[in-house]
């Protein structure tokens, strides 16, 4: 099959892809209580960093993809790779990219990173390169600390602030996720005013969901949740500052207006944008189902990523399967059904319903109310 | 009793995004010919105050 066949395959075409690339797989050097990974944190082996040869091979793959691509360095923790697999992935980049003729869509660099190991020295490279951070912080040194912690114990709070300020001082922004948990669900208020005080730029508030084993704790009860984000998001709508974007937030306003949401998890269909390349070049559909057999499609050495893709398609549709209560669903376009593998983990099922069903519809319904007449 | 503006600035950014962002869509599908599937940015990391670099990358 050639170029130009292959194309035809799909009778939809992405907007974007993004390729997650977990350059030391699961590995992180902190151990977060609520971590969907299982809050792994061990000494990085050598096998377990992406080698020369899998990188080189994802950055000669992606621009088959025709579309917006993003790189975005995942885990466990991407900066336990080093500099040196970032230097040589944007050279690679430079390689694959810059000369080839068949691609013309846009690439972005980004990393999802706990920050606790951006260097001075790290930090000029990605600034130079242009790079996105996005980092994960859950309020004030209390509140964070309580669960995003080193392997001894100790918070990260202080070391994170240090990095973020390393950041910002070159101009720069950077995003945040900030999870909800029994620690700041009392304090909307508080949770704001810390956030935008550590100097990050936006943020998403994500809902803290079980691992398989039942063993976190940190989970609030969903009638907390639901006021923690209606109290945010009407301090946020009193502030009235569209340069603090809340992506929760803007997901259901931009519905508002005939938009699509921002993310994956609150598109229909989102899960096609993506493919997770880990350090031995399995791939999967998403960085959740990483060292999960069953959702293991394929490996960079074996296949091209668009081969893997093609013939992944029925793993695609069935993660975006709707249940027919989300069919026939007024919120559906600002929703999405959610996170597919949190369906599956939480329901056993993917034609499911989101588990955080009935605080969105709260949320969205509070939203709509306040703010409906601004969109007429 | 008056209706509130509280967040007046927010929409206006917003309705702004959404008209640039549905232009790009119909000229990906005009392009293609093909009807484009939006994914967005993966839910697990937040970029959406980082567009402004976009355009350098």
């Amino acid at each position: 099959m050639n170029q130009q066949d292959r194309k035809g395959v799909n009778m939809q075409t992405r907007q974007k892809m993004t390729f997650i690339i977990l350059p030391v797989g699961l590995n992180c050097n902190i151990a977060c209580r609520y971590c969907y990974h299982g809050a792994v944190s061990r000494k990085t082996r050598k096998q377990d960093r992406m080698s020369d040869e899998v990188l080189k091979r994802i950055m000669i793959d992606a621009p088959q993809f025709q579309s917006d691509i993003d790189f975005l360095w995942h885990g466990g923790e991407p900066l336990l790779a080093g500099k040196d697999h970032f230097k040589k992935a944007i050279d690679f980049q430079r390689q694959t990219f810059l000369t080839g003729a068949i691609f013309n869509g846009r690439v972005r660099n980004v990393i999802q990173s706990n920050l606790t190991l951006l260097s001075e020295n790290l930090c000029s490279f990605f600034a130079k390169n242009n790079f996105i951070l996005s980092t994960s912080i859950d309020g004030g040194r209390d509140v964070h600390d309580a669960n995003r912690v080193f392997a001894n114990g100790s918070g990260t709070h202080d070391r994170v602030l240090k990095s973020i300020r390393l950041w910002r001082k070159r101009g720069r922004n950077i995003g945040a996720v900030s999870l909800v948990t029994k620690s700041n669900v009392h304090q909307a208020i508080e949770s704001l005013k810390m956030l935008k005080e550590s100097g990050i730029t936006s943020c998403n508030f994500h809902f803290c969901a079980q691992d398989e084993s039942g063993s976190i704790n940190a989970i609030p009860t969903k009638e907390e949740t639901l006021l923690f984000f209606k109290n945010v998001f009407d301090l946020w709508l009193e502030d009235d500052n569209p340069d603090f974007p809340i992506r929760n937030f803007r997901n259901v306003l931009r519905t508002l207006c005939g938009g699509k949401p921002l993310d994956c998890t609150s598109n229909i269909n989102g899960c096609y944008g993506f493919m997770a390349i880990t350090a031995n070049g399995d791939v999967y559909p998403c960085h959740r189902y990483v060292e999960r057999n069953n959702f293991r499609i394929g490996n960079v050495l074996e296949s091209s990523l668009l081969e893997i893709y093609d013939r992944s398609q029925s793993v695609y549709r069935n993660m975006c399967s709707l249940s027919e209560n989300c069919q026939n669903c007024e919120w559906l376009n600002a929703c999405g059904n959610g996170c597919a593998f949190e369906r599956l983990t939480t329901n056993g099922s993917f034609k499911s319903t989101d588990p955080e069903c009935s605080i969105k519809k709260g949320l969205f319904k509070h939203i709509k109310d306040k703010v409906e007449h601004l969109f007429m | 009793m008056a209706v509130s503006k509280k967040g007046r600035k927010i929409a206006d950014r917003i309705k702004k995004e959404v008209t640039a962002d549905n232009a790009r869509l119909e000229k990906i599908q005009s392009v293609t010919g093909k009807s484009a599937v939006v994914s967005g940015d993966l839910g697990c990391s937040d970029t959406s105050g980082c567009s402004v670099y976009c355009s350098e990358s």
